[in-house]
């Protein structure tokens, strides 16, 4: 009895360290590749400026052309990838939101040339009205998530942008929105 | 077997508890998490994480960001959640606690209905009268991962009797081993 508990044991912890061990040289394979991404971006248009239950927001059309494929290796489970916008205020030094994502989990999928909107569930809103006339940044970023090992990230920022000077409301805007 | 015997081993037994605390505690300073490894509990963020993966956290002094994945503790709920960060406003360079105002979301695409397709704060998953996380709610944000060996530890807390036989056989192992 003791002997099949023993070997039984023994063969566990081979097991465990066999599999720890490529676990970890798996990992460390990431770190010769260097990925070759494009990340362009643009803002097409600025669709809308309001005041949003007591708070500015803005609508934004963003032109995107991406390129992750690259980032695919045989240690990659998903890339999530998403856009965000950045801008500094009298109340706040950093504002950020999040106004666009996708996960893709197939190389097909990493080619993304189309434009987007915000919309639900994310809006670009600040706590006050402050965002008339705010220069504000965009970026475009991703982060892969492994079958094994660290999380990768990168990104691309598309600076000096400025907001209109005034509220208005383009067609684009949808009427009966929620808040974000 | 002898005493001088029995003391060696149950010093043994001793060693190998205290080096998992060591290695654990050294962790939490090393990394800057109250956690540094966590088991995902749920299934709010597949198809990344699914229920069983491990994740590695840190915390260090940069501030949390957009984008990140966050494990952060609400009052009033016992399990931790881990989620991705939509929304950041903060005050000041360097801001703590209050002066931190952070959003998280789900996946956003969660398999099987939209039940966490809005934010948390729409979801109602803060606590009561709660608009934003701060700061001192985030535990870490993940920075690694390992699939599926977190199973085992589901395992053990939803039918605590293998835990207790697990422990029990490597006692054994430990106690009764030659050398």
């Amino acid at each position: 009895m003791h002997n099949l508990l023993y070997r039984s044991n023994a063969l566990f912890t081979v097991s465990t360290t066999v599999l720890g061990v490529m676990c970890l040289l798996t990992a460390l394979t990431d770190l010769t590749h260097r990925p070759n991404v494009r990340l362009d971006a643009s803002v097409r248009s600025v669709d809308g400026l309001q005041r949003d239950y007591g708070d500015d927001r803005a609508w934004l059309s963003i032109k995107l052309d991406l390129d992750l494929r690259d980032l695919f290796t045989w240690n990659t489970k998903q890339v999530f990838v998403y856009a965000l916008a950045e801008w500094a205020t009298p109340r706040n030094h950093v504002n950020q939101a999040m106004v666009w994502s996708r996960i893709v989990q197939q190389p097909r999928g990493a080619r993304v040339k189309e434009v987007v909107r915000i919309e639900y569930p994310y809006a670009l809103t600040d706590q006050g009205v402050n965002l008339r006339g705010r220069e504000y940044n965009l970026t475009v970023a991703w982060e892969t998530t492994p079958v094994v090992g660290a999380l990768h990230k990168g990104g691309r920022q598309l600076g000096g942008l400025r907001l209109p000077d005034d509220y208005f409301r383009s067609a684009n805007v949808p009427r009966g929105h929620w808040r974000g | 077997m002898n005493v001088r015997q029995l003391m060696l081993q149950t010093l043994n037994l001793g060693l190998i508890i205290t080096s998992a605390l060591i290695i654990w505690k050294s962790l939490i300073l090393w990394t800057g998490s109250e956690s540094p490894v966590v088991v995902v509990l749920s299934g709010s963020m597949e198809p990344a994480y699914y229920r069983g993966d491990i994740l590695f956290l840190t915390m260090g002094r940069r501030p949390v960001r957009v984008g990140e994945v966050v494990v952060f503790n609400i009052e009033g709920r016992d399990i931790p959640i881990v989620h991705r960060v939509v929304k950041v406003h903060e005050r000041r360079p360097g801001a703590r606690d209050e002066e931190v105002e952070i959003l998280t979301k789900a996946c956003p695409t969660p398999p099987g209905g939209d039940a966490n397709y809005g934010n948390d704060y729409e979801g109602q998953l803060y606590a009561d009268g709660q608009r934003w996380l701060n700061r001192n709610h985030i535990m870490g944000r993940v920075i690694g991962f390992l699939p599926s060996v977190g199973r085992v530890t589901i395992i053990m807390n939803d039918q605590p009797i293998v835990k207790y036989l697990l422990i029990g056989v490597l006692a054994i192992f430990v106690l009764t081993s030659k050398e």
